[in-house]
């Protein structure tokens, strides 16, 4: 800490966050849905944004948490693909190094007391050893700087929610959902989220990316079913 | 190549357009024993002959590790040599640090030319008096560099630097068709006939002055001497020499390998 004529004016609290995001490792490659609403508080802040990021045509990452965060984050990234452009035009990041990159970073920062208020998902086919066999990858970073590799995630509230329908219904089948199948599964992600969160938005997008490349569909609504409210006494 | 009054700095242009001091320290990269490098669509593999000073010397060390997807070989002064086969292990090392994989081999590439071409550039350096060949097998699949003391840094198919290194280029070229899809063996293979063309006839590739390194698919990089090589060698003891050899160039023999 400062001296108390120099107080610290770092970041304590999130501004405008991003909630959940969930992705997937299905047969073709990898599957993530996120929604498109930046929260204050619990107020709806700022709709239709998207919280994912075409890094190139193997990797996308993903945000919860402060938005402004995220998109000094965006830049760095950004600068890093074209840093290494300038050694070989051809050259791109890869989903594991970019993700062992920004673990690095978001741990720097934590250890400084000055944290990025983000949780990352970084998302994409790796070349396993060569661009000729890729393999899907999703990596995770908290806003600690802790980071792991997995093959399904669900972040925020999504956590105590989903992560056990997920589970039960990639890994029974060992993680190779057909891609109508994975899309099936976020999309009852989506469902439940706005059950339960406050701060879910319907709209949402989901992207996929397989070895021919990434594709970011448009962005989608679920509604759900909301017939129980009309047992609930309080709901007029 | 004759001294003239052009050549006392690297800064200082001739009227032809010649920076005598880079084309001098190219020639020292000539005097270095030679090494030879192939690469099929999955592996790499460097060849270098090593020298020793005389009887009671050991063989100078010419492959280096830089990481284990990559190495290289030295050909003129060993001890400029090893300053840039350390500053190449750095970057990889480096690289690691930020993206905990191996470093693409153009980044290395691009490294080693801006380093390269710095000492031909200011006033009170000298340029590297070593060509190397460095071995990578990244992301992209294997890449053979071949760099020299001007600062140039190119990718090709098979290369051989040092001494006496034509005779190697012609049979790299008379069979260049065959190395895509040879095997590791046959790959070894041909970089030892290759090699040994360098030599004058009564002289023979031993144990005792021949390196190999290999790296490649599911093959970290491994520099082999000595015990490890006699399998090697042995293979291509039947297989007979090339005809005429160059007549050997006398050269400086203490310091350069």
């Amino acid at each position: 800490m400062e001296g108390i004529d120099k107080p610290l004016t770092h970041t304590l609290d999130p501004t405008c966050t991003g909630t959940s995001m969930y992705a997937l490792v299905y047969k073709d490659g990898v599957a993530i849905a996120t929604d498109r609403v930046c929260s204050y508080g619990k107020t709806a802040r700022y709709k239709h944004i998207g919280r994912q990021y075409r890094v190139n045509e193997n990797v996308i990452v993903a945000f919860g948490g402060d938005h402004a965060d995220f998109q000094w984050l965006q830049n760095v990234i950004e600068r890093k693909e074209l840093d290494l452009k300038c050694y070989d035009i051809g050259a791109k990041l890869t989903p594991k190094g970019l993700h062992a990159y920004l673990t690095s970073l978001m741990y720097y920062r934590r250890s400084e007391m000055n944290p990025i208020m983000n949780t990352i998902i970084v998302a994409g086919m790796h070349p396993e050893p060569t661009y000729d066999n890729l393999v899907p990858f999703i990596g995770v970073i908290t806003p600690r700087g802790v980071g792991y590799a997995t093959k399904h995630v669900a972040t925020g509230l999504g956590a105590m929610l989903l992560h056990q329908n997920m589970e039960t219904v990639a890994r029974s089948n060992d993680y190779k959902l057909s891609r109508d199948e994975a899309f099936a599964l976020l999309r009852k992600c989506m469902e439940v989220h706005i059950y339960r969160d406050c701060t879910a938005d319907n709209e949402y997008d989901i992207s996929s990316i397989t070895k021919d490349g990434v594709t970011m569909e448009q962005p989608q609504q679920v509604i759900g079913s909301w017939e129980i409210s009309e047992l609930n006494n309080q709901y007029e | 190549m004759f001294r003239n009054q052009y050549d006392s700095d690297v800064t200082v242009w001739s009227p032809q357009g010649r920076l005598h001091q880079v084309d001098y320290a190219v020639e020292a990269m000539k005097q270095g024993s030679a090494t030879v490098g192939i690469k099929s669509n999955t592996h790499v593999v460097l060849v270098a002959l090593k020298r020793a000073a005389n009887e009671l010397c050991s063989h100078q060390k010419k492959i280096y590790e830089l990481d284990d997807h990559c190495g290289l070989s030295i050909a003129g002064l060993l001890s400029d040599g090893r300053i840039l086969a350390r500053f190449l292990q750095a970057e990889c090392s480096s690289w690691r640090w930020d993206f905990k994989e191996n470093v693409p081999i153009q980044v290395l590439n691009s490294h080693l030319a801006l380093k390269l071409q710095a000492n031909t550039q200011y006033y009170g350096r000298r340029p590297f008096g070593v060509g190397l060949v460095i071995a990578g097998y990244d992301r992209n699949g294997a890449h053979i560099v071949q760099s020299d003391p001007s600062g140039e840094v190119v990718e090709v198919l098979a290369t051989s630097i040092g001494a006496r290194s034509q005779s190697a280029r012609t049979y790299l070229e008379k069979h260049l068709d065959q190395f895509k899809t040879a095997t590791l063996e046959q790959l070894i293979e041909h970089a030892l006939l290759a090699l040994r063309d360098t030599l004058p006839q009564e002289d023979n590739l031993s144990k005792k002055n021949t390196s190999i390194s290999i790296v490649g698919r599911d093959t970290p990089f491994k520099a082999m001497d000595d015990d490890e090589v006699q399998p090697y060698l042995e293979r291509i003891t039947n297989i007979p020499r090339a005809g005429q050899q160059e007549q050997a160039v006398p050269g400086e023999e203490a310091m350069q390998h």
